[in-house]
């Protein structure tokens, strides 16, 4: 007869009780990986733009693929039981996903999906990984080191851009002077003198982000949404690397409107567009209130495109005027139908400002879908980046 | 009841004998859900660690929360058997179980497909996560999983009748080396040896070669860890292959054997009994999904005709063996697959209103079923037809040199192969095989297709475009 029994220490033999947590664990940690990689879908998820705040939200994520050779598709044959059937006999079948919940249940690998719960907190460490944007991570001090690139310092070596003309002058006619003939002329390597990119260090935590967008007629809500996900990640990130944020919505048609958040997404109005209006108010409440000596200023501007002509210049005129007061400034054009025919591109803002405005802290983005989200993130933030870039020895 | 667990599996055992059950001893242990899962999710509790367990883990739990699933017993295939219940349960439920698992552990001993397995798996697989966890050590953990990935992406592609251990091809021993993977390597080399071992090995291998992991071990250039690796999955692929094709038999069997078991306590209180029903009713009801069946509840109905209609044919005078005796026989003889073309009965299909359908879909992409036979060869098509191969695509090496690799789909029914999954199964098996990979299959409408792994990566070509082929005008 064998000899069944009751034993009671298996568990501790094989190690149980440790085996299920170490690997979930080891699988959750691919499984941020690959939220990592999918980074760029995420920027545009819906959910997560709705939210506000550092509040959780849920995040479809489907449980790694272990990768097989597999059939395309699933049998299409079954057997079934319990029905007064005949052959020929048809019924329709719910469409699958249909009932909440429910849909957990299957036990086809790779069909399984759940939604874990993420922090925005979360989302944002690992957007940022994932944009390769170091730089904004928050720094362990709560007060946040600003390096200014202030030329405040001359020295003898350096690159041709950066040549002092003045300080070179002066010390080529000293040069002369003291070889008996004070004049200027007969350069010599030992007179050049140049401006260098120097680091000040100064304790700083103020930004102020002037969000700004086009609200005619020709902003669809498909473009509207593409700016508000642009929005929602800027201000997370920003929120990551200054202690005290102001955020302003400037609406513009022809003319320019501070308006609260739930009125810059949803306001469309029939009238023109004039982009300048939007960065002249930009312009006139930083100049009022975030002088760039305790703010750092953000100022991005969406539209379509559509400007009138002639504002054109005008807007090239204040973004340069703004050039010196702000830490990054962008404009975004968004073409969702992919170029117009009856503008040549060359009319357009964006390529009018690339061309025009050739500095660090500027970037001209086109913005095709909301694919492009994550790239024009990217673009944006590395304008910071060159801009601090610069000012390394 | 008025006895302990202890006392109550004397019973059972005692009972079992009774019956003419043999079978390997068993070791119960009762466990939390935790470690239920836990071993649940390893089906092996002692392998080597893996992510893909956890992941198992994690949705068992996920589902057990949200109520879909309830589990109840584990045992394992093994000399002797252990088995874990759980501490939760009522007294009378984990007596069920107890006498539940009997009746596996001597459908494990006793059936012909379970007879091929490895008895003292459980510690061989202790011994072999020891090794493992000695790789990880040495090479790290990435490597580790990877290699482990690759195995597991190919580990149902054995060939179950040339068994676990069998020899390499007769004739010399073939080496293959990886072939250089930077592009203009094969021009700068002095000899030209690449081009030539294509020609010498036109007949290799020797036959359709379908037990991938098999093939790579042995002619692969793998490093000795990473071939261990290939060899752990794949002996224990053939360990889990009876329990994937005997799950209707085994399930049936069981709960047969428990019902059985548990008629014999006479003095059950009216509340646990009622308790033993419910619990007994649930596992082998047919099931709410009219779109499915509960193979408990298949084998179970199927067992118990075989039952009555052996008692009968004995009693007639017409069976020299008894209903119970042709169970076991049964048992001891048949898969999923002979079980239900043998047994089902044209009266059981029609009892139970079982039907056969496919799926399709109408003009407006709505799904919808249609009902083809009521036929019990039809219906036993149908159930059996998930079980063929393992549930994976038909794919077999047709050619190999050191200059790649070339498998084929022998696709059933336009069955198509899943091209994401092909992908990085192609880009594993480019790196096992260190030379370009190509696999050949047929797409929805029945043409073929032609998939290729290189050093440029993935590519396909469906046109009538051939000529890239590896092998193309060989023949």
């Amino acid at each position: 007869m064998p000899k069944n029994r009751l034993t009671d220490n298996l568990s501790d033999i094989w190690k149980l009780k440790k085996r299920g947590k170490r690997d979930s664990d080891r699988h959750k940690e691919l499984v941020r990986d690959a939220i990592k990689k999918q980074g760029r879908d995420l920027i545009t998820e819906y959910n997560i733009i709705r939210s506000d705040g550092n509040k959780k939200v849920k995040v479809p994520i489907k449980f790694l693929d272990q990768y097989k050779i597999k059939n395309g598709s699933s049998s299409k044959k079954g057997v079934g039981q319990g029905l007064d059937a005949k052959p020929g006999d048809r019924y329709r079948l719910r469409k699958p996903g249909k009932k909440p919940g429910k849909s957990g249940a299957g036990n086809e690998e790779g069909d399984v999906s759940f939604e874990a719960e993420v922090s925005i907190d979360e989302l944002v460490d690992i957007l940022l990984e994932e944009l390769n944007l170091p730089w904004m991570e928050p720094k362990d001090s709560s007060e946040i080191e600003i390096e200014n690139d202030e030329f405040s310092s001359i020295e003898k070596k350096g690159i041709m851009p950066n040549l002092d003309i003045k300080k070179t002058l002066i010390q080529n006619i000293k040069r002369n002077a003291a070889a008996g003939d004070a004049k200027v002329g007969d350069f010599k390597n030992e007179d050049l003198r140049y401006k260098v990119w120097d680091v000040e260090k100064e304790y700083q935590s103020n930004a102020a982000i002037y969000m700004m967008m086009d609200r005619s007629g020709s902003m669809s809500e498909e473009k509207r949404y593409i700016a508000k996900s642009f929005y929602f990640w800027m201000g997370q990130f920003l929120k990551r690397r200054y202690k005290n944020i102001k955020i302003y919505f400037i609406a513009h048609d022809v003319r320019a409107y501070f308006v609260n958040e739930n009125e810059f997404f949803s306001i469309n109005s029939g009238g023109g567009t004039q982009c300048s209006s939007a960065f002249k108010a930009a312009y006139d409440h930083i100049v009022a209130h975030h002088s760039a000596q305790y703010w750092n200023n953000y100022v991005f501007e969406f539209s379509d495109g559509d400007n009138w002509g002639d504002d054109n210049r005008l807007c090239v005129e204040y973004v340069e005027k703004l050039l010196p007061l702000v830490t990054a400034i962008g404009y975004g054009e968004i073409d969702v139908n992919g170029g117009r025919s009856w503008m040549g591109a060359e009319n357009l803002l964006s390529t009018i400002l690339h061309n025009e405005i050739n500095r660090t802290r500027f970037v001209s983005l086109k913005i095709g879908s909301k694919d492009d989200v994550f790239d024009a993130l990217r673009s944006f933030f590395n304008i910071d980046r060159f801009g601090y870039r610069a000012t390394k020895k | 009841m008025n006895m302990t667990l202890d006392e109550a599996i004397e019973k059972i055992t005692a009972d079992a004998e009774e019956l003419g059950l043999e079978y390997f001893p068993v070791n119960f242990e009762i466990v939390p859900i935790d470690v239920m899962l836990e071993v649940m999710s390893y089906g092996l509790p002692t392998r080597a660690r893996h992510w893909s367990y956890g992941k198992s883990y994690e949705y068992q739990k996920i589902s057990g929360e949200m109520g879909y699933s309830k589990v109840y017993e584990i045992v394992l295939n093994n000399d002797p058997s252990y088995a874990f219940l759980l501490d939760t349960n009522s007294l009378i439920a984990n007596v069920m179980v107890a006498a539940h698992v009997i009746g596996h552990v001597h459908f494990f001993t006793n059936n012909y497909l379970f007879k091929q397995t490895d008895r003292k798996m459980v510690y061989q697989a202790a011994a072999r996560a020891q090794r493992i966890e000695e790789y990880i050590e040495k090479y790290g953990i990435e490597k580790v999983e990877h290699f482990m990935n690759i195995a597991f992406s190919m580990d149902k592609h054995i060939d179950w009748h040339k068994g676990v251990h069998r020899g390499t091809y007769s004739g010399p021993k073939r080496v293959f080396k990886k072939k250089a993977k930077r592009e203009f390597d094969d021009l700068l080399s002095k000899d030209k040896k690449n081009v030539k071992e294509v020609i010498e090995n036109k007949g290799f291998p020797p036959h359709k070669e379908w037990d991938l992991l098999w093939f790579f071990i042995n002619y692969a250039p793998l490093e000795t860890w990473q071939r261990d690796i290939f060899e752990i999955i794949r002996e224990e692929s053939f360990y889990f292959y009876p329990q994937f094709y005997t799950k209707i038999m085994n399930e049936g069997f069981a709960s047969y054997m428990h019902a059985e078991l548990m008629h014999r306590f006479d003095d059950i209180a009216p509340e646990d009994h009622l308790e033993f029903c419910k619990i007994h009713e649930r596992v082998v009801q047919p099931g709410s999904n009219k779109l499915n069946i509960n193979p408990y509840f298949l084998g179970f109905t199927i067992f118990n005709d075989i039952k009555k209609r052996w008692d009968k044919m004995h009693k007639d005078g017409e069976s020299e063996i008894t209903g119970l005796q042709k169970i076991y026989e049964v048992v001891e003889a048949e898969d999923d697959i002979s079980f239900v073309k043998n047994y089902l009965t044209q009266e059981l299909v029609d009892d139970l209103k079982m039907f056969a359908y496919k799926r399709a879909f109408d003009k407006s992409r709505n799904e919808f079923i249609q009902i083809e036979s009521m036929d019990k060869d039809d219906v036993a098509e149908h159930v059996v037809s998930k079980l063929y191969n393992y549930m994976s695509p038909e794919v077999y090496i047709e050619r190999a040199s050191s200059d790649g690799i070339e498998l084929v789909h022998s696709s059933q029914d336009n069955t198509t192969l899943d091209e994401k999954h092909l992908e990085k199964v192609m880009e594993y098996i480019y790196e096992v095989w260190g030379g370009m990979v190509n696999v050949s299959t047929k797409d929805v409408n029945g043409e073929e297709v032609n998939y290729t792994y290189d050093e440029l990566g993935f590519s396909h070509i469906s046109d009538d475009d051939l000529s890239s082929s590896l092998f193309a005008g060989m023949d």
